[in-house]
């Protein structure tokens, strides 16, 4: 894949701008998935995957290939995402002089669009509802470790933090998400202890 | 080992993410606890539920609408060197070393056999002028026997030259029963001498140091770039000049695609279908695009035209911008006009159901008379006007939009019309496209 993109990049940098539609094409999919558990709803996702690959297009030539195209175009997705908002939320406070707004950011409702609430399981939607109530650093790293099957370093490269931090990130993550999906007093079933014991634990997403 | 580093244990085992000294202490910790067990068994769950969260697909317009933009900035190669990608600087740095001690030694090659060179010249045009000043003065001259020198040449020469001054004179009188007597008469007059050695000719004006000649060096120009011609409808309206350069911009003998930024798509299409009906086009609108219109659904229409010429696709932008001026709100914002890219090609193509051939060159030598061409004929000395101007609109995007070329009536009836493309003919792709 690396190979593809290599080249793709090599040539839109000497002038085939439909060599970077290409790649567009190849990873918006991929990217919009990410975009849309990490903002709250699809306008600002499309918005975020629109922009990062927009600002990826202008600073290509300093692409320097040490890191695969995709970890770097989620960074760059990242900081897009980080900075809109940060817009939202200025403007959010201008428009309502700061004053409570009578919209609770962590509302699940607000990402749950109706019509999407019909499509998706009560299942998955339970689920996405306490991803939203994550804090934004615990939700990023859930996101790009369950669900987009990064590795602790490609995480490390995308958040901009050392590998430690993303452990421990993640490991706090891990524990808020079960306690907003899991109620104190429920009981669960006890794990296979042969479970854990894989060397390579589980198998993670597949990444293409 | 304290419950923060169990409760640490247990989620880094999810990830699989342990050592085989950790692997046994999860293993022990989860056959003694039962707490233990229970919340590994929550983690590795809601872990594998996040995995399986179904994918969601982005907008069906989104990636075109990220290489619409795209195409609004200027490719690479116009602004910025390409730099060669992903070779490591380590490597970089060892090459550039090599090419500076490369430049060195061949600086220093060089200069060695210009020196050489220029000493050998010297000797050769020494010996064959006579002039011996250049010889050592130190004693060890090749040619120990005196050297007759003219009396003349010796009181030239300034004092300095001793050892050349301190020569022999020559001494006609030795050979004067060898020469002939007219040989003998001295020389008219003391003319100039050349006492200096001449110079060696000069092949070019502007020899390198080895008097190598490497012909003329051409002289460095500007690149030209050319930008994608962008401006606002108003301006081709309001500004002749602005019209004069999209015409300019017309006549690069390419086909072309032009991006109609209005307001509301439908209302743009509207206006299209008004100034082609203006300007003797006759435009078939799908009957699936004109659906989408009536309900106001958001779409990108598409018009494809190839029978009009460079001045004649400029009068109709100039026609809609007229029309638009005269409304109380513009429909238009931008245009943009850009030569087609292979994408626009497939793009016709599918929506067309048939290659238009918008970069194969029309043969402009006389050939058979098509079918088409000849019933255009027909049909135009029936009517006693000239043959018919068509174009065709389209839904473009987004995709699920467009319809199948071959259930679209308009579309078949536009290229029964279209016949063959003049050499004159610009084909053209407008798109007209909402803002937002």
């Amino acid at each position: 894949m690396k190979n593809v993109d290599s080249r793709l990049i090599a040539e839109c940098l000497g002038g085939r701008r439909d060599a970077f539609g290409e790649l567009v094409t190849r990873y918006q999919a991929r990217l919009y998935n990410a975009a849309i558990r990490l903002v709250d709803n699809p306008e600002d996702a499309a918005d975020v995957v629109q922009d990062a690959f927009l600002n990826a297009y202008q600073s290509l030539h300093g692409f320097k290939g040490d890191a695969e195209f995709f970890t770097w175009l989620y960074r760059i997705a990242f900081n897009t995402g980080v900075s809109l908002k940060r817009k939202r939320r200025a403007v959010l406070s201008l428009d309502t002089g700061g004053g409570d707004t009578g919209i609770d950011p962590d509302d699940p409702s607000e990402y749950v669009r109706p019509g999407l609430a019909l499509e998706r399981t009560e299942d998955e939607a339970q689920l996405q509802a306490a991803m939203v109530r994550l804090s934004a650093e615990h939700r990023e790293v859930l996101v790009f470790k369950d669900i987009e099957g990064l590795k602790y370093e490609e995480i490390a490269e995308v958040l901009g933090v050392p590998i430690g931090t993303i452990r421990s990130r993640l490991h706090r993550a891990r524990l808020e998400l079960r306690n907003l999906l899991v109620p104190p007093s429920e009981p669960s079933t006890p794990a296979d202890p042969a479970d854990a014991l894989s060397p390579a634990g589980r198998p993670g997403p597949s990444r293409d | 080992m304290t419950p923060a580093a169990e409760l640490e244990l247990l989620t880094r085992a999810v990830d699989g993410d342990l050592s085989a000294g950790e692997r046994r202490d999860l293993r022990r910790l989860l056959s003694r606890s039962a707490d233990a067990r229970t919340l590994f068994g929550q983690l590795k769950v809601q872990s594998d539920r996040l995995r399986r969260l179904p994918k969601v697909s982005p907008p069906a317009d989104l990636a075109a609408r990220v290489i619409t933009r795209v195409r609004e900035l200027p490719p690479y190669h116009s602004v910025t060197p390409a730099p060669l990608p992903f070779a490591p600087p380590a490597r970089r740095r060892s090459w550039a070393l090599l090419a500076v001690a490369a430049s060195l030694f061949l600086a220093l090659g060089a200069s060695s056999f210009w020196f050489a060179h220029r000493r050998s010249a010297a000797n050769t045009d020494t010996a064959q002028t006579g002039d011996f000043r250049q010889r050592p003065a130190n004693g060890r001259d090749r040619n120990p026997l005196p050297i007759p020198v003219d009396p003349v040449v010796r009181d030239a020469l300034p004092p300095e030259h001793g050892p050349l001054a301190s020569l022999p004179p020559a001494s006609e009188e030795r050979h004067a029963d060898l020469l002939p007597r007219e040989l003998l008469t001295p020389p008219p007059a003391a003319s100039p001498l050349e006492v200096a050695v001449a110079p060696r000719p000069v092949r070019s004006p502007s020899p390198d140091l080895m008097g190598a000649d490497f012909g003329r060096v051409a002289s460095f120009a500007a690149v030209r770039v050319r930008l994608p011609f962008l401006t606002s409808l108003a301006e081709v309206h309001d500004r002749p000049g602005a019209r004069d350069q999209l015409l300019r911009e017309l006549q690069h003998d390419t086909p072309y695609r032009l991006d109609l930024f209005a307001a509301n798509a439908g209302r743009g299409l509207e206006s299209v279908i008004e100034a082609a009906k203006g300007c003797g086009i006759t435009l078939h609108v799908d009957a699936a695009a004109r659906d989408r219109l009536k309900k106001k659904q958001p779409t990108t229409f598409v018009v494809y035209v190839d029978g009009l010429t460079s001045n004649e696709v400029r009068d109709l932008v100039a026609r809609l911008a007229a029309d638009d001026a005269k409304r109380p709100a513009r429909a238009f914002d931008l245009l943009h006009l850009t030569p087609a890219q292979p994408a626009d090609g497939k793009d016709l193509r599918e929506l067309l159901g048939l290659d238009p051939g918008l970069w194969k060159r029309p043969d402009a030598a006389p050939k058979a008379i098509t079918a088409g061409t000849a019933d255009q004929v027909v049909r135009a000395m029936a009517g006693g006007g000239k043959p018919e101007k068509a174009a065709v609109a389209l839904a473009y995007l987004p995709a699920n939009a467009r319809v199948k070329p071959a259930a679209s009536k308009e579309l078949q009836q536009f290229l029964a019309k279209r016949g063959d493309r003049k050499p004159t003919a610009v084909p053209l792709m407008l798109v007209i496209r909402g803002t937002n």
